[in-house]
């Protein structure tokens, strides 16, 4: 219990209309239970905070972190909370929700945008648009925090032009969990936050890797983004909620679908069209999407995809469809070229083309991502794959049959091998492995879905040696950890101590954070065998 | 035993060296800083051996210093009575792994090795402006030399490393850190973590303070069967800037570079036609796609021709460098190291040559072009012989600046002048914020360090974390 005078100190420093103590306010910023998360960490550490706070400013966030490393109290910090992580998991805990902070500044000429916590990418793209550039939306949906994607994840089709999140990074300011500010990238050298490079060894090594920490490294109250050239010719919005799109200027910017006659194919298509160096996003289509876009409505979904199984089977294995996104980011006449040689690819490859509608609801500002994802009570991917394309595809083959034993309870989707995609212009590739299942189960079922993220999933990642952006985030760091670096966790853990020896930034921290839920959840620990 | 014996233990007599003639070629650089004399010259051909040295350095308290490449044209300045790290015979380049677009180079593996092993596969490595034929590629990379590809998808390109930290452990970066790894699934083709840290952004740029890279995989590109290339002349460097970013805007050509007449003279190698010279040239080459190789140049070319009439139309696209015939001698000129048999483009004006370079917002470079002439002119120094290089970066949403202080090492007085330019440059361009992401030698990284006193606060806490007897590299930079 927080007390009296330590509310009252915390009070002064926002002002009595942005701190709240009162229960029902500080149960919305609770995320777990009933609120359609199968992360076990969700179900198994949400906590209500103590106290809600709504810092204004940098100067604020940093008064309380202050405060809160006085007085020995746990704070989380939230931007946008889409992540179960952007909420307490203990008592007593401060809840620092930023979405007040919406400095936003943009330096078109240099192609950067300056944003606080508050800013989200549907804000960010609207204004980057406006002035010739663009950058990528999370798949998550663009009504997410700006600073928390970047900081943690930030994939979506687009990255394949505009690149790994890491790289989007420049200037920031940053509030070390002792509440020190430390400005990073060209901000170090008084400028303004154009550049994201140190001055010698670069401190965005410290500040992500392949994720990030989830809070438990201080708070970010400032980021410079990398903007991208765009073309100048508008997307028009169409449509009423939640049914909108954006037309495309086909002459600049253009959807092709391509059946292609097997998978291998496909994979070979994608990869020869990283190697001719063109295309703005390139991505394999998932046949549940095509089934969900015909469907409208949760019922009408299930009512399709359910029937004739055997058959659904056969489609999924059967059917390779790629869908590429081309633009003109110089003129009408690249858009052109792209095309010509996309074609050249495509019949190459055997493929055929396909007509699709020219709008998008998805890619460019994200309005219909809250739609895709729900497709029952609950879902989380259980990898992130990043290496290469033929990585992704092959763990996807991998986890279509770990999910099998795993179904029901988790929605059939008839041995579909993932949602694979391009990044860094085909130097990578990308696969999300996504399932969908529903929170009110029997106990022994949510059992058998925390077993498969928490334990199962994270073996057969090991057993292969391949990377997910999900380590950590579901997998606990005392199993992955002696895999990968080797001992990634024992170096980012002397970091963590040497700036947080406390331990209050957002506890049990990204690196604990599993090893707590399994510690907690008995079945879970049964299973403990590393 | 003493440190040599120990070290004869791990790499086996003909590695090591306390003699002076061995290690002085090693050491040799071109820096206005004195060089100091390490105590051994140890020479790796293994990770395995990098990693008991370091141990070794640890278990003795002795200060290490790494070289990969025969070039250290910055000045290398190892610790005294130290050991100087070689790892210079780590040559080892595999198979490239053409379907992922990359290539594994080990540490002392060379802008001229790899180019010659790529190229039979019409591949390229982008490469920083004509750099010493045996430098190292690894070194390059890391230490941020920027590529003359100013189009962001083609950068980072390191995708997994190797590495020792400080205290002497194994590990390896984003993909190829599975401890399978090469028998894993992943194929080492992502760089960042593994988890919430990123090592490989702690080993850039910090010149051997923060572990020992002893392999990387980096990405590899086409290599355009033809391509067509321009010179776009400017008397005002103001108008060059205003040109640029209407060029990379349009995310037009590939290899881009600006130079002023007494660079560009300089790596015709033909001094004689400075005066004809414009001021400032931007150099672009236009690439061939890997299909319909003409069809991709002509609509980029059709395009720098409409952004030319709207944004830049006093100056024309040549197709001919001002004496010196055409332009297709810059594809070639701009893809691949300075021959190693022809005396380096730095060292033709006057023997040797002291750089200073940052990186600054486009728009502010003539500013700093001006501030350095000023230092150079009011320390003795006829400004019209200073070279300067801009390379766009990330489609000149930042650019690296640099400038080529070219004296005579011989000449005392020379020598003295381009010291105090040296000095007074970095002054005035830390005034007008110049961002000095790579503070070569004491006297730099002392000025750069105290104006950025917060950062170099966290970079000293970073250091003790994983360096904690301080021995790679101590008193460089600002630890
Ligand atoms: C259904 C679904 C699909 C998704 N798909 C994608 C996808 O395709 N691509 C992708 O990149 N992401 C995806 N995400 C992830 C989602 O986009 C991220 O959770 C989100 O970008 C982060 O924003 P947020 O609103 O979750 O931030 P929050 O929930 O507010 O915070 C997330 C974490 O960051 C910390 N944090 C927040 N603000 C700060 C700050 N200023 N400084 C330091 N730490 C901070 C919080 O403590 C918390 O741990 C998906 C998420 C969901 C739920």
């Amino acid at each position: 219990m927080i007390s009296k005078e330590i509310y009252k100190e915390l009070e002064e420093i926002v002002g009595p209309d942005n701190i709240s103590q009162d229960r029902d306010v500080c149960q919305a910023y609770v995320m777990g239970g009933d609120r359609a998360w199968h992360n076990t960490d969700a179900k198994a550490l949400s906590t209500i905070p103590e106290i809600v706070l709504l810092p204004g400013s940098t100067e604020e966030v940093q008064k309380i972190v202050k405060v809160a490393c006085k007085h020995k109290i746990t704070y989380t910090p939230s931007s946008t909370f889409w992540f179960p992580t952007a909420s307490p998991s203990n008592e007593d805990a401060l809840l620092l929700d930023l979405k007040r902070m919406k400095h936003f500044e943009i330096d078109a000429k240099n192609m950067n945008a300056t944003v606080g916590p508050g800013i989200n990418f549907g804000q960010l793209q609207a204004e980057a648009m406006n002035n010739g550039l663009y950058t990528m939306v999370p798949g998550g949906g663009s009504q997410v925090g700006v600073i928390a994607n970047t900081l943690i994840w930030g994939y979506s089709p687009l990255t394949y032009r505009t690149g790994l999140a890491n790289r989007r990074i420049m200037g920031a300011e940053w509030i070390l969990p002792d509440g020190e500010i430390v400005q990073i990238g060209s901000l170090a050298s008084g400028e303004d936050g154009f550049w994201g490079e140190g001055i010698g060894p670069d401190l965005r090594g410290i500040l992500r890797g392949s994720i990030g920490w989830h809070g438990s490294m201080g708070i970010v109250t400032k980021m410079t983004v990398k903007l991208f050239p765009f073309h100048e010719e508008k997307l028009v919005p169409v449509g009423t909620t939640p049914w909108t799109f954006f037309l495309f200027p086909e002459e600049r910017m253009k959807w092709y679908n391509f059946t292609c006659p097997d998978k291998k194919t496909m994979v070979d298509f994608m990869y020869d069209i990283g190697h001719c160096e063109i295309g703005a996003a390139n991505t394999r289509v998932p046949i549940s999407w095509r089934y969900m876009a015909r469907a409208r409505d949760k019922e009408k979904f299930h009512e399709i995809w359910m029937e004739d199984r055997e058959q659904k089977r056969k489609e999924v294995a059967e059917t390779a469809i790629l869908r590429v996104m081309l633009i003109g980011y110089t003129s009408r006449k690249q858009l052109q070229y792209e095309e010509k040689v996309l074609m050249q690819i495509a019949e190459n490859h055997g493929c055929e083309h396909r007509r699709t509608r020219q709008v998008d609801g998805s890619w460019m500002q994200s309005c219909d991502a809250v739609t895709m994802w729900w497709l029952t009570g609950a879902n989380m991917s259980v990898t992130g794959q990043l290496d290469s394309l033929d990585c992704s595809v092959k763990m996807g083959e991998k986890f279509a049959d770990l999910k099998e034993k795993y179904t029901p309870p988790l929605m059939d989707d008839h041995h579909d091998p993932g949602w694979f995609q391009l990044n860094d212009f085909g130097h990578n590739g990308y696969l999300e492995f996504m399932n969908y299942a529903e929170p009110y189960e029997t106990e022994e079922n949510v059992e058998k879905i925390l077993d498969y993220y928490a334990i199962a999933g994270p073996k057969i990642v090991i057993d292969a040696g391949a990377l997910s952006f999900f380590n950590q985030a579901i997998s606990p760091a005392s199993l992955d950890g002696p895999n990968y670096g080797p001992n990634f966790h024992l170096y980012a853990k002397k970091v963590k101590d040497a700036f947080d020896p406390e331990g209050l930034a957002n506890p049990p921290g990204i690196l604990d954070r599993i090893d707590t839920v399994i510690d907690r959840i008995p079945v879970l620990k049964a299973k403990k065998d590393w | 035993m003493s440190l040599k014996e120990d070290l004869i233990k791990i790499v086996g007599d003909s590695g090591v060296s306390d003699s002076q003639d061995d290690i002085a070629p090693l050491i040799k650089g071109q820096s206005l800083e004195p060089t100091q004399m390490p105590g051994v010259k140890v020479s790796v051909k293994s990770s395995d051996e990098v990693g008991k040295i370091i141990q070794l350095a640890n278990d003795q308290k002795t200060p290490v210093t790494l070289s990969s490449s025969g070039d250290h044209s910055r000045g290398i300045t190892p610790c005294e009575d130290g050991i100087l790290l070689d790892l210079s015979n780590m040559k080892n380049i595999e198979e490239p792994d053409n379907r992922n677009r990359k290539v594994k180079v080990e540490a002392g593996v060379t802008w001229a090795e790899v180019g010659a092993v790529l190229k039979k596969d019409n591949l390229m490595i982008n490469n920083p402006f004509l750099p010493r034929a045996n430098s190292s590629v690894l070194t390059s990379i890391l230490e941020r030399d920027p590529m003359l590809n100013a189009q962001f998808e083609f950068g980072e390109r390191i995708m997994s490393l190797e590495m020792f930290w400080p205290t002497g452990e194994l590990f390896r970066t984003g993909s190829a850190s599975s401890i399978k790894y090469p028998d894993s699934l992943a194929s080492g083709c992502y760089p960042y973590g593994p988890g919430p840290l990123d090592p490989m952004r702690l080993l850039e740029c910090a010149q051997g303070t923060m572990g020992v890279c002893t392999w990387t995989n980096i990405k590899t590109e086409l290599l355009p069967e033809i391509d067509k290339a321009f010179l776009i002349p400017f008397d005002k460097l103001e108008d060059l800037v205003n040109a640029l970013y209407a060029i990379q805007l349009k995310k037009l050509g590939k290899e881009c570079v600006v130079l002023n007449s007494q660079n560009l003279a300089t790596v015709l190698e033909n001094p004689g036609i400075k005066s004809s010279m414009p001021p400032w040239s931007i150099l672009i080459v236009l690439p061939g796609g890997r299909l319909f190789p003409e069809e991709k140049i002509a609509y980029e070319e059709e395009a720098l021709n409409e952004v030319r009439a709207s944004q830049f139309s006093s100056s024309k696209l040549l197709e001919e460098i001002p004496g010196a015939g055409s332009t297709d001698i810059l594809p070639s000129l701009l893809r691949n190291p300075w021959p190693a048999e022809k005396t380096y483009w730095k060292d033709q004006p006057k023997g040797a040559c002291q750089d200073l370079f940052f990186i600054a917002k486009l728009e502010k470079t003539p500013a700093f072009v001006d501030a350095v002439m000023k230092a150079a002119d009011s320390n003795g120094y006829n400004p019209d012989d200073i070279g300067v290089y801009i390379q766009p970066i990330d489609f000149a949403s930042g650019t690296h600046v640099e400038f080529n202080i070219f004296y005579d090492e011989e000449n005392a007085d020379e020598k003295a002048a381009a010291e105090k330019v040296y000095t007074a440059a970095i002054e005035e361009t830390l005034k007008l914020k110049a961002h000095y992401t790579r503070p070569y030698g004491k006297v730099m990284s002392k000025m750069i360090y105290d104006n950025a006193s917060g950062y170099a606060g966290m970079l000293k806490k970073i250091k003790s974390i994983f360096d904690p007897n301080s021995v790679m590299k101590p008193g460089a930079l600002c630890f």
